[in-house]
């Protein structure tokens, strides 16, 4: 972390770090610091590293709850529609908000472009899951397929969005359909912080009944498993973490997908520990992604979702050839 | 006990289960058998309350559970179905906790782990603890989920009997550890259980068996002890073949040829 707030266009020493943060809790009002570095490092490097934490651990979450909701690994919001949908979403209020609201539009900003993202990533990922499961149980390659008609449909809607929208707001659109971390600033990341952190620690009390979904859904049931709930509640947690990081950061793909992989071929895929280590690899994942993207083409800054996905799509495709040849599916 | 009466369950216009009803004790082995389509393991599924749009009652100590007695029941009544869908990594011993997850909220008591270990212990299982599921055969699987199962009612509750119900528990395991897990079944009927087994084989619902019942097409055509129940005009009428039955000479069992 102390790495990538070092790294970029401008460098700041671990000295001037100390004395920035000294300085803004009130210690040492009068240290001697160059006023570039510091106002480069509390306005722009530590919200961003921060935001990165938060985002990083948000979607990894979020991928190992839908993983154990979809029983198979390879689940994750970017595929089912979570994140598309959520991308639409605030695009859409992006767009058209400001002629539909006027001169409110600022005030209803704040709060209209998470819910609308909230809505949409609802719709889509409720979508894929119903209609990938018949009986109560779920057929992948249906998913997979339903996955990918979803996400081409609300990739479609955000096409048409950023091609009636005015040249800057199509910009914008694009950039957030690759994901960034470069509008970070405290209020995006307060924001994202009072959502994410309560809901990881509202769904680590399901993670044992996420752990007897893993069996399938009526043995749970005999383990005295409410499903139904357990399955609504999950769903509705899981869109609202991935909605509002969209609505900040735009679509940051395979994150969600490659980091409980990873805690997997560790340790187990014990979902209380799923869940507190990915909260803990993501953070340190998309921070390093972060760091990449900013130093790769310097002192210009690659989008982090072009990162994310270069890296990630040949693993799910390895991924995917695994439970192809293997024996006994992923990690046997 | 449990009690099922008059269980009529269709789907649209087809019956699967035409006016059944059964008295089911804590004690004894109970087996359903039955050609494959007869309705056996529909019945299974009404009784553990997984489906519910029939009409008829099922009874747990006279009463009918409703959805709010869901966990209540889980710590009382353990189901082993014919397969789990499992696909993700878990060691042998989380995935025998799991049916200690009625019993805990958030961490498991040290008498949970104990429980788990005992379980794995009676299913020979226990050098296997550390191991990822994954890799084991069909049979080691099924029998951690025999374990898991008895992990989830190893305790006898206060007031009432313990309910095991097992869905063609044994159609993956060999020879061996199939009369293992019939033995094992038995002495735990014993223990103040209500069991309840789907099973396929004739021969070993002769041999261990105290109750069965003989289901075809929805309709119950017998019940009573095996003896009773598994006749040669009955097993002709049901399953269409020529059979004899035959006392084996150094036991009280009968056995069964198809001529």
């Amino acid at each position: 972390m102390v790495l990538a707030i070092r790294t970029g266009a401008v460098d700041i020493t671990y000295k001037e770090i100390f004395i920035s943060l000294a300085k803004a809790f009130g210690f040492h009002p009068d240290a001697k610091i160059e006023p570039i570095q510091e106002g480069v490092f509390m306005q722009i490097r530590l919200p961003r590293v921060l935001l990165c934490v938060i985002v990083g651990a948000g979607l990894s979450v979020s991928g190992a709850l839908m993983q154990a909701l979809f029983r198979n690994p390879i689940v994750e919001p970017g595929l089912i529609g979570t994140s598309s949908g959520a991308a639409f979403g605030a695009a859409l209020v992006f767009v058209v908000g400001k002629n539909f609201f006027g001169e409110y539009s600022h005030l209803l900003g704040v709060m209209a472009l998470p819910a609308s993202a909230f809505v949409f990533s609802l719709i889509a990922t409720t979508l894929v899951y119903k209609i990938s499961t018949s009986f109560g149980k779920i057929t992948v390659s249906i998913m997979i397929l339903v996955g990918v008609a979803i996400n081409a449909l609300m990739a479609s809607c955000t096409g048409f969005l950023s091609y009636i929208a005015r040249d800057p707001q199509a910009r914008s659109i694009t950039f957030w359909n690759l994901g960034t971390f470069s509008g970070a600033d405290w209020n995006s990341v307060m924001l994202v912080y009072a959502v994410t952190i309560p809901s990881i620690i509202l769904v680590l009390r399901y993670s044992k009944a996420l752990n007897a979904l893993l069996l399938g859904e009526s043995e749970a049931g005999y383990l005295g498993i409410n499903t139904d709930s357990l399955k609504t509640k999950v769903i509705l947690l899981n869109t609202f973490i991935v909605a509002i990081v969209t609505s900040v950061v735009g679509v940051i793909g395979f994150v969600g997908l490659i980091v409980p992989h990873i805690l997997r071929m560790i340790k187990s895929s014990d979902n209380r520990f799923l869940i507190i280590g990915s909260t803990l690899v993501g953070a340190i994942i998309m921070n390093l992604a972060d760091m990449v993207s900013r130093v790769i083409i310097a002192p210009a800054e690659l989008p982090i979702g072009i990162v994310t996905s270069f890296v990630g799509a040949p693993i799910f495709i390895w991924l995917l050839l695994r439970q192809k040849g293997g024996k006994g599916g992923f990690y046997a | 006990m449990l009690e099922v009466k008059d269980i009529i369950y269709k789907i649209e216009d087809k019956t699967i289960l035409n006016n059944l009803s059964a008295i089911f004790k804590p004690g004894e082995l109970n087996m359903v058998i039955g050609p494959n389509g007869s309705g056996k393991s529909t019945l299974l599924k009404i009784i553990c309350n997984e489906i519910t749009h029939y009409s008829g009652k099922v009874l747990y100590d006279g009463g009918v559970l409703s959805k709010k007695d869901k966990l209540n029941i889980a710590k009382k009544r353990s189901v082993l179905s014919q397969q789990s869908e499992l696909s993700f990594p878990l060691s042998v011993e989380e995935v025998v906790l799991m049916g200690r997850y009625p019993h805990f909220n958030l961490y498991p008591s040290v008498n949970d782990k104990e429980i788990c270990l005992l379980a794995l212990k009676r299913m020979n299982m226990e050098d296997f603890r550390h191991r990822n599921y994954l890799t084991l055969s069909g049979g080691e699987k099924q029998r951690v989920h025999f374990a898991r199962a008895l992990a989830q009612i190893w305790e006898q509750p206060e007031d009432t009997c313990r309910y095991l119900f097992l869905d063609e528990p044994i159609a993956s395991l060999d020879l061996n550890y199939q009369h293992e897990f019939l033995r094992i079944t038995k002495e735990i009927a014993e223990q103040n259980t209500v069991v309840v087994a789907v099973i396929h084989d004739i021969n070993l619902a002769l041999q261990y068996a105290d109750k069965a019942i003989l289901i075809n097409m929805g309709n119950v055509i017998a019940k009573g002890s095996p003896a009773e129940v598994i006749t040669t005009e009955n097993l002709f009428a049901v399953y269409g073949l020529k059979c004899r039955i035959l006392q084996n000479p150094d036991s009280s069992f009968q056995y069964f040829i198809v001529e």
